[in-house]
């Protein structure tokens, strides 16, 4: 279901007036149910593969949990493995035959795996990444195994965020989930804010640049380096509004739920450095690697090459994470590189600034940082967003080369009046994510005059219904 | 719940029910190219001589102010064979001069019906216009079949109703691209698309098209009026694509029928004439390469169907 239809418009009032109205010691069943109804609008058969994860690791963690030594950890490795073998099964067994294919092809060698081309579950890398760090902690001792099945169940699948994350930990969503909450009309009305808000990025910003982004990246050889610079631009705003805008609608969703699920952005465009910008970025994913990979592969403390190789490996799984595609591969290998490159150049560029004497980030430094860092980022979206590796080149190689907005007379999908609403709502959202994040815009919003409350939520309504251009999308983080 | 806040909540959502109902009500008089298509068929009930009928193909890719007849093309978006026959059906009695029908089939055609497709919801525009009950599934949990707020969305519904005219081009230019693509796009289009008909098509729709088929020929037959198979043109890409397990499926049954009722079958599926620049996507025809499809038409198949000599597009009757 997704979270920007009318399905989920009748769904949601339903299930959180239920939920209120219900004995405490049912909700948990009440939002199990409702967790099933949502994934299973989508393709209802894969339920059973997230059983099947929920079923291994519930398990797992219980055994793990009385075991000890080597069988304590041959436990989790069964756990790690069952998991990673329904991703590869579903996700990576086309990409991975499609490889080992072209690669006999190259050798001479006749042979092609039969795999199956399966339809890949909606939210699985999430679900799974979640189960995963339960089991994980559970191992490490740092969470106690979880006794009841159905909470377990919930842990995975709690609908506001089984889809697209905030990929959660068990020691902060699973107390939550065993409590009962109380309705509290602030706290709805602010889940329910967030909500509007997330619902504002995703469709107006979002899903209207997303006309001019897959205009130009459908066919990039049609136009010229100026459609191409605008749409990697647009992708940019695009990736983002349209993450965070689901980010926001899940933790809204959740807060009005009485859960509090946690921050996944944090304005991650005004990073002035790529590490900061993963500071900001998918943070729950972010983290999920820094502590169940980087760390564990020994993190930053084993001199310049060991750190080289483990920046390089957690970016290089954090991009085949995001899709079983070279260009998705690329697109973390880039990102691993950038990291790369700032390490090596650290005591370097420290001896430039004591050399010309400049002792902290001024305004024109922080700009410049800023710029760079945003520029960066936006190169990396261009392996991200392109269809194939060839047109990513495609595109990297033409950004300055021809300056016209088409070389074959096609329009980039809309008018120029779009363009510059497109503009102006970019602006106007980017800016209040920007003042939001120094002076907390929610609560300012709260504290005004009722009428003048309601006018803003009205506009927020009527931008949704009127400021679409085109039908409703599919949040992109699905895919993965 | 407190009963405070839910009285908030029926405050704040009160006055958006209000404007989309009364939307609602004013989309209801509000032109649709369904009803512009029963206008020009009760306009000219005493003067058509042709009538096209089909899907998408044709709907998009036969101009009739081409074909040199006084034509009247009834196809449209997802309509299938079975509406094809009920529609002519319902006008044979009342076109005096009809003399010849052009029956689009495209490689889906007999593989699909309306009702087991995504875009059901048409059925009421057939209903609406025309008292048919597209074939058998009314759909009441699918909103865009009940409301037509929510089938145009809340923008378009706003400016159908305050543009009347301009809604019945906008319906037109929706389904006919307006953009010529280079080959690569229609080669990834191709799939998307073909990939989309493999979803739909299945042969358990076969029996019921063919009756249908059947029972439209039959009337024609009755009729004295001349009838041909036309299949319009497809993108070389999604050409290649097409399973031949279905295409030898439509071959044998359109065979059949045509072994009854004399029908000859004209396939410009795979057509050289047609080029990457003729195509709105992979499989439908703009409006460079309607023109194209349409002149052939009229020069094809028309000039010798009306005139009862074999075409020279199709394979003689009985030996394809």
């Amino acid at each position: 279901m997704l979270f920007n239809s009318l399905h989920f418009l009748v769904f949601f009032p339903l299930v959180a007036a239920t939920y209120f109205a219900l004995p405490g010691k049912w909700r948990w069943l009440w939002l199990l149910l409702a967790s099933c109804y949502f994934y299973m609008a989508l393709i209802p058969v894969y339920i059973l593969v997230l059983f099947f994860i929920i079923a291994i690791d519930f398990g797992a963690a219980m055994l793990i949990e009385q075991a000890q030594g080597a069988r304590r950890r041959a436990l989790l490795v069964l756990s790690l493995v069952a998991n990673l073998s329904v991703l590869f099964v579903f996700k990576y067994a086309g990409f991975f035959g499609a490889n080992v294919s072209a690669l006999a092809d190259a050798i001479g060698w006749n042979y092609s795996p039969q795999l199956l081309a399966l339809a890949l579950p909606v939210g699985l890398s999430f679900h799974a990444f979640q189960s995963m760090s339960y089991t994980i902690e559970v191992y490490h001792g740092r969470q106690r195994a979880e006794r009841h099945p159905g909470i377990y169940a919930l842990y995975v699948m709690f609908f506001p965020q089984l889809v697209a994350g905030p990929i959660e930990r068990p020691q902060s969503l699973l107390p939550q989930l065993r409590r009962v909450h109380a309705f509290d009309e602030a706290r709805v009305a602010d889940g329910l804010r967030l909500m509007l808000w997330g619902l504002v990025k995703k469709v107006i910003v979002a899903d209207r640049v997303a006309v001019i982004v897959n205009t130009v990246y459908g066919e990039p050889q049609a136009f010229g380096g100026v459609a191409l610079i605008l749409a990697t631009y647009l992708f940019a705003v695009q990736i983002y509004c349209d993450f965070s805008g689901y980010s926001d609608i899940a933790r809204g969703a959740a807060r009005v739920l009485g859960i509090d699920l946690r921050l996944n952005f944090d304005r991650p465009y005004a990073a002035r450095s790529v590490a900061e910008f993963w500071r900001r970025w998918h943070m729950s994913l972010s983290t999920w690697f820094r502590d169940y990979v980087y760390i564990p592969l020994g993190g930053g403390r084993g001199g310049t090459i060991t750190t080289v190789r483990n920046v390089l490996i957690v970016f290089l799984l954090s991009g085949l994470w995001h899709g079983a595609s070279w260009t998705f591969v690329a697109w973390g290998a880039l990102h691993g590189l950038f990291l790369v490159a700032s390490r090596v150049t650290a005591s370097l560029r420290a001896r430039v600034r004591t050399w010309f004497g400049i002792a902290g980030d001024g305004w024109a430094l922080s700009a410049l940082r800023w710029g760079m860092t945003f520029h960066l980022v936006a190169v990396a979206w261009i392996f991200f967003r392109a269809e194939s590796l060839g047109d990513a080149f495609y595109v990297l190689t033409h950004l300055t080369q021809d300056i016209r907005l088409t070389t074959s007379g096609h329009g980039l999908g809309v008018g120029l009046a779009t363009v510059l609403i497109d503009v102006v709502l970019i602006a106007v959202v980017l800016g209040a994510e920007f003042v939001h994040g120094r002076y907390a815009i929610g609560h300012r919003v709260a504290a005004v005059t009722p009428p003048l409350r309601w006018a803003m939520y009205y506009a927020g309504v009527s931008g949704l219904l009127f400021l679409p251009e085109q039908q409703a999308l599919p949040f992109l983080y699905f895919q993965f | 719940m407190p009963r405070r806040f839910l009285i908030k909540c029926v405050m704040f959502c009160l006055p958006l029910v209000a404007a989309a109902a009364t939307l609602e009500y004013a989309l209801h008089f509000v032109p649709t190219a369904y009803a512009a298509t029963r206008h020009a068929l009760d306009a000219r009930s005493a003067s058509a001589e042709v009538l096209v009928t089909g899907s998408s193909h044709e709907w998009s890719g036969v101009n009739v102010a081409l074909l040199g007849r006084d034509a009247v093309n009834v196809a449209h978006v997802s309509q299938s064979l079975i509406i094809d026959g009920q529609l002519v059906a319902q006008y044979l009695d009342r076109l005096p001069h009809l003399k010849a029908v052009l029956i689009g089939v495209a490689y889906h055609s007999l593989f699909t019906t309306l009702d087991a497709s995504p875009e059901r919801w048409r059925w009421q525009f057939y209903y609406r216009n025309w008292g048919i009950r597209a074939e058998d599934v009314i759909v009441p949990t699918d909103v865009k079949s009940l409301s037509l707020v929510a089938l145009y969305g809340p923008r378009l519904a706003v400016r159908r109703v305050l543009d009347r005219d301009g809604a019945l081009g906008a319906d037109w230019e929706a389904t006919r691209g307006p953009s010529n693509h280079a080959a690569p796009v229609l080669d990834r289009q191709a799939g998307d698309r073909i990939s989309y008909h493999h979803s739909l098509m299945t042969i358990d729709h076969v029996a019921r098209n063919r009756a249908a088929l059947d029972d439209l020929l039959r009337g024609l037959a009755a009729r004295g009026i001349a009838a041909a198979f036309v299949t319009a043109p497809v993108s070389a890409e999604y050409r290649r694509r097409e399973r031949s397990s279905y295409a030898d499926l439509t071959d044998a049954t359109l065979r059949s029928l045509s072994d009854v009722y004399a029908v000859p079958r004209c396939d410009f599926a795979g057509d050289p004439r047609f080029g990457d620049a003729d195509f709105a996507d992979a499989d439908h025809l703009n409006a460079r390469g309607a023109e194209i499809y349409s002149r052939i038409l009229a020069g094809d198949v028309l000039r010798d169907l009306l005139q009862r000599r074999p075409l020279s597009c199709a394979a003689p009757v009985g030996t394809e």
